[in-house]
């Protein structure tokens, strides 16, 4: 960045340094990932948590994280079986139809039974995709629970906050909303700084449904499924 | 003369930005007043979304050809510790700034925090340097007025794509123009400095987040809105000083399971 001193102290237009270079598009908001990977199992959470029923919805997310990192890592499965193990504990533990529902939002309702279907599939595809890579590549996040709180509005959801911690020591503060019942827990939502991957989901692909349709928004979420583009790299 | 024709030239435009874009339509008075309420997610934000797109096509050509290579570049030729010391230094300059509108919120805590950061980085921190105060307890945050106007109340509409700056808003573009003149270097400081300012703060931000923008591009399925979402957001979760609320419209609220519920459709 060239700085001629010279013209320095002589003009003053202030709005220039407004209106030119400026900041960058889009970053001007310090914007960070919907979601990050909760790399819980390496946190030094017990062994034998694995067979217990978790005791609150913060251990249950320590605890599949832990579970996840193994299934992931089991040498004994090839590949092919570890991805549907993975994919198993992820549908057990994300609630994927009430988050794809509501990530359709309004479109939801006009759409088809097929359309709903296609939709789910695929929405779940682009998930495992997603985080299957951040348990498998284990690389030095850390994930610590800090509190639990209960949804004034919904006794049955807890949000839980935890702090992820990249191995570069940038960290994210990230809230995970969990349903809790007689059934266990499922998540619902996860929000980062502020920003909640249900939402984020919600209003983009509605936008897309606008435009392209349902079948045209299942099109596009398929190519991007078939070029790899959820997992992280 | 030189302050004045750039000011009324800008509010010019805003004003007719938003004079075009509040002709009220019905079901859209709950906007009027959501500072903040997110239980509006569905109301359309963006009465000039064409516009907004060109813009934002814009901005993504240049920063492909010219930001993201630059800051690129500035992560390669600079270690950590120096742009630390950079991105220390360019918040130690903008204290009035921040100091301004923790005061003009009321935030007497977060105005103190200005204060000691103040100096506590200009001595101990060498000129500002580095940032000591965030070891001792008083960790930087940021304020600007379009912050200010949202805890007044002032929704954040409609959302403009602003040339080079990105995401904005009627709000917090009028908040960045007030911001410049709460900035007692826009009076002292040559338009180069303060070009060169904006420039390396830009391209610091920007190198900080070069794998977060490629990974929230690679899977998104149209960039422009999942922007405008985050943008969005993080607004309201700066304005909240990062205090959650539970009135966020989330999966499995409502008894049908869609959310609905609690939003305002667009367009039943």
């Amino acid at each position: 960045m060239a700085v001629d001193k010279s013209r320095a102290s002589t003009t003053r237009f202030p709005l220039s340094s407004w209106r030119a270079v400026g900041a960058i598009f889009a970053l001007c908001l310090g914007l960070v990932i919907p979601a990050p990977a909760p790399a819980a199992g390496l946190s030094g959470a017990s062994q034998d948590a694995l067979v217990e029923q978790p005791k609150d919805a913060g251990d249950f997310l320590a605890d599949l994280g832990e579970r996840a990192v193994e299934e992931l890592n089991d040498e004994a499965a090839d590949a092919q079986e570890r991805e549907q193990r993975f994919r198993a504990l992820f549908n057990d533990s994300f609630d994927i139809p009430a988050i794809g529902k509501f990530v359709l939002g309004l479109h939801w309702r006009k759409a088809s039974e097929s359309q709903r279907e296609d939709f789910l599939s695929v929405f779940e595809d682009a998930i495992v995709q997603r985080f299957l890579p951040m348990f498998e590549d284990y690389n030095g996040e850390t994930f610590v629970i800090n509190e639990l709180r209960r949804d004034a509005n919904n006794p049955e959801h807890v949000f839980v906050n935890s702090t992820i911690t990249q191995n570069d020591g940038q960290s994210y503060e990230v809230e995970w909303r969990v349903r809790e019942d007689q059934a266990g827990y499922q998540i619902l939502d996860i929000v980062a700084e502020g920003v909640s991957m249900a939402i984020t989901l919600r209003q983009e692909y509605s936008s897309v449904a606008q435009s392209m349709g349902i079948d045209g928004l299942v099109d596009a979420l398929r190519k991007k499924l078939a070029a790899g583009a959820f997992a992280p790299k | 003369m030189s302050l004045l024709r750039p000011l009324i030239a800008s509010f010019l435009v805003t004003f007719i930005l938003v004079g075009c874009a509040l002709s009220p339509k019905p079901g859209d008075i709950q906007f009027a007043q959501s500072n903040g309420d997110v239980n509006s997610i569905d109301v359309d934000v963006d009465p000039l979304e064409g516009l907004n797109r060109i813009l934002f096509a814009i901005n993504e050509f240049l920063d492909t050809v010219v930001f993201q290579p630059a800051a690129a570049t500035y992560r390669v030729i600079l270690p950590e510790f120096v742009r630390d010391s950079i991105r220390s230094f360019l918040r130690n300059v903008k204290t009035p700034v921040v100091l301004a509108n923790d005061l003009l919120q009321g935030s007497w805590d977060r105005a103190e925090s200005t204060v000691m950061r103040f100096l506590i980085n200009t001595t101990i921190g060498i000129g500002g340097l580095y940032d000591a105060a965030d070891e001792m307890g008083y960790a930087y945050h940021d304020e600007d007025f379009g912050q200010t106007l949202g805890v007044y109340g002032v929704g954040n509409y409609p959302y403009l794509v602003l040339p080079i700056l990105g995401p904005s808003s009627a709000r917090d573009g009028v908040g960045t123009l007030v911001d410049t003149y709460l900035d007692p270097l826009t009076y002292f400081a040559g338009d180069d400095v303060l070009l060169a300012r904006r420039g390396v703060s830009g391209i610091d931000l920007r190198a900080r987040n070069i794998e977060n923008i490629e990974e929230l591009k690679r899977d998104s399925i149209d960039f422009y809105a999942r922007i405008r979402s985050i943008y969005m957001q993080r607004r309201i979760d700066e304005i909240n000083n990062g205090e959650r609320t539970d009135v966020y419209p989330a999966p499995g609220l409502s008894k049908d399971g869609d959310g609905g519920g609690q939003v305002t459709s667009v367009d039943d």
